[in-house]
């Protein structure tokens, strides 16, 4: 009877999935043997419209690839330009793009947080990673005038700055954001239930994660210690950042990455707020983009990479973009290989699918 | 002991339960949160425009017509995207940005709004004083 | 960051993946692009110790490529991206979904030409 299989098919509709994902599941009894994911539900063919239209317009666009990582997609994409045409941004510039992009992390993180916590049923932990998430959304509200679509990154820059004396009210509410956050993580980390639903759940060992090509929180909940973070792109040479690393290899390691670079990303903003050097925050365009450029940098939910190509004129001719969540499939297939049909939606939230982004 | 802990730290949540204000407004009553930043709506000022379409080249939604033949400038609140890229683009300021969100509406009613452009172009040697007649 | 891109052959891709696994580099990504003088470009991007190494083959549309699967077997998802998008046949994947990866209304929909550009324009002026 043990090699009897039934293909069970997952998504694109299910619960715990907020965007569309198919995975055909291969069953033997309880076990998952193989699983095939297919994706296409979303694809909106966005990168082809970049010869349509002018590189400077385009950075709305790239925004909207997605609207929880939409900050850095804007400012990596930018970075890309201002590569190509040897622009160098202003420092004050540069700060506050690393700040808000870690305020985009806080946020993100605190979403998958909840989402997770609903994923198991949990769901006044889910409120109450929302409600801390809702007055992240409101600083970036109030400093950038979106919630999720910030639109203040612009090829040269960003459009907006922020006083100092708003920096200095951002930290000081800053401390009870992080209370509020010691209490939410401690029941993430510690609670027997929620322990129990991820420990040794959705192994991938340290070898499979690199070999796979894993980034983010998945690689670095695997013991990789890969951030791109530790390049030096925007401020983060100034800042000197180290990666958080779990060594558990499991869904809890990933959940426990995830927890700390809450953290470390107040950490972080504290230092940008303490060091951020004044002066101009936009330098003048001029000219078009010629020639060829990769652009990455780390979205909350692992590296990004933009391909840029540019041939002088006002139009990009080609922009490809690959996100983590595309990187994180085959590690995710590794994942579910051999885990429990009742854990797979656990699972496959544990690679903090982002589906939009996936597909562009 | 253990459970006295426990019990402990639920009274607290409890309490605060009773002693705190709820995190969510009731929206109605008390008007939804705002910010100087928001960025609600685009405002327009006929006034100003000279029709130099500027505007309507580079919305990266194509939210904006302006027809210079009928002097009519239009805007589709259901594909702008409120990125404010207009408003920095024009070089007469006639495009500005308004912290509250524009009303209700459906793409067939009030979805569309229309101005007539009233601005009247300067005689050419003098500057300043525009001629209304 | 490294935008060096080293033009390879072909028949030296499975070569060039198996070499660059040995040496301990982890595949980045996949780009496939149209190419200047026609034909696509597929660049293969590689990493190390956070700095990139790319190499890159010009084929014109619809051929066959080899796979990288057998060196780096999470190369799947570019591999079926970039059949399923631009149409490219490549030979050895671990998983072939044979065209269902991206399910996309129109076949291949980025192997076309380039279009005019979408900006708002007004029908002709008629003189008022």
């Amino acid at each position: 009877m043990s090699n009897r299989r039934t293909v069970i098919p997952f998504g694109p509709q299910h619960p715990v999935l907020p965007e569309p994902i198919h995975l055909d599941l291969v069953v033997e009894d309880e076990h998952v043997v193989e699983a095939i994911p297919s994706i296409g539900y979303v694809h909106r063919g966005l990168e082809s419209l970049v010869d349509r239209r002018d590189y400077s317009d385009f950075v709305f666009l790239a925004e909207r690839i997605c609207g929880i990582c939409s900050f850095t997609h804007s400012s990596t994409f930018c970075q890309g330009i201002e590569g190509l045409m040897g622009i160098e941004i202003p420092d004050r510039a540069r700060y506050l793009r690393t700040l808000w992009g870690e305020y985009s992390r806080i946020h993100s993180h605190l979403l998958w947080l909840g989402l997770f916590a609903d994923a198991l049923g949990f769901e006044s932990l889910f409120y109450n990673a929302w409600k801390i998430r809702e007055s992240i959304l409101n600083e970036m509200e109030a400093t950038t005038g979106g919630r999720v679509i910030q639109g203040v990154c612009k090829v040269g820059g960003v459009r907006r700055d922020i006083s100092n004396d708003f920096l200095s009210c951002m930290d000081s509410r800053l401390d009870a954001v992080e209370d509020e956050m010691q209490e939410l993580v401690k029941v993430f980390l510690n609670d027997y239930t929620l322990k129990k639903r991820v420990c040794g759940k959705g192994v991938l060992s340290a070898e499979d994660a690199y070999a796979l090509g894993a980034v983010g929180p998945v690689a670095r909940g695997s013991g990789v210690a890969q951030d791109v973070r530790m390049t030096d792109y925007l401020a983060y040479k100034d800042l000197g950042f180290k990666p958080i690393v779990a060594n558990s290899c499991d869904g809890y390691g990933r959940c426990e990455v995830r927890c700390k670079e809450l953290f470390q990303s107040v950490d972080l903003i504290r230092r940008i707020i303490t060091d951020i050097p004044d002066g101009d925050v936009s330098v003048a365009v001029k000219g078009n983009p010629d020639g060829e450029y990769f652009s990455r940098s780390e979205q909350p939910r692992g590296e990004v990479i933009h391909y840029i190509r540019g041939n002088g004129t006002k139009n990009l001719t080609q922009f490809r973009v690959r996100t983590p969540t595309l990187t994180n499939v085959p590690a995710l297939v590794a994942m579910l290989a051999g885990a429990e049909l009742a854990d797979v939606p656990q699972i496959v939230l544990t690679i903090d699918p982002c589906i939009g982004c996936m597909e562009r | 002991m253990y459970g006295a802990v426990i019990v402990m730290k639920m009274l607290k949540t409890i309490i605060k339960q009773f002693t705190h204000k709820p995190v969510t407004t009731k929206f109605p009553a008390e008007p939804a949160k705002k910010f100087e930043a928001t960025r609600g709506h685009i405002v327009f000022d006929p006034s100003k425009c000279t029709s130099c379409t500027i505007c309507m080249k580079r919305c990266p939604s194509q939210a904006i017509t302006v027809d210079r033949a009928n002097k009519i400038w239009t805007i589709d609140r259901f594909k702008c995207v409120i990125c404010g890229g207009c408003i920095e683009m024009c070089k007469f300021k006639c495009l500005s940005m308004e912290n509250t969100y524009s009303a209700a509406a459906t793409p067939a009613e009030r979805g569309i709004d229309e101005y007539v452009i009233t601005y009247v172009k300067p005689e050419r040697p003098k500057k300043e004083e525009p001629k209304a007649e | 960051m490294n935008m060096e891109v080293t033009q390879i052959s072909v028949s030296d891709v499975e070569k060039t993946a198996e070499e660059m696994k040995r040496q301990g580099y982890r595949l980045v990504v996949m780009t496939c692009t149209p190419a200047v003088g026609g034909g696509f470009d597929i660049t293969y991007s590689f990493d190390k110790e956070l700095s990139l190494k790319h190499f890159r083959i010009t084929m014109p549309a619809e051929s066959d490529i080899p796979s990288i699967c057998k060196s780096y077997s999470g190369a799947f998802v570019y591999e079926n991206e970039i059949h399923d998008l631009y149409g490219f046949v490549f030979h050895g994947m671990t998983i072939d979904f044979k065209g269902t990866f991206i399910r996309t209304s129109v076949p291949y929909p980025f192997k076309k030409e380039i279009p005019e550009p979408t900006v708002t324009k007004v029908k002709k002026e008629d003189a008022a």
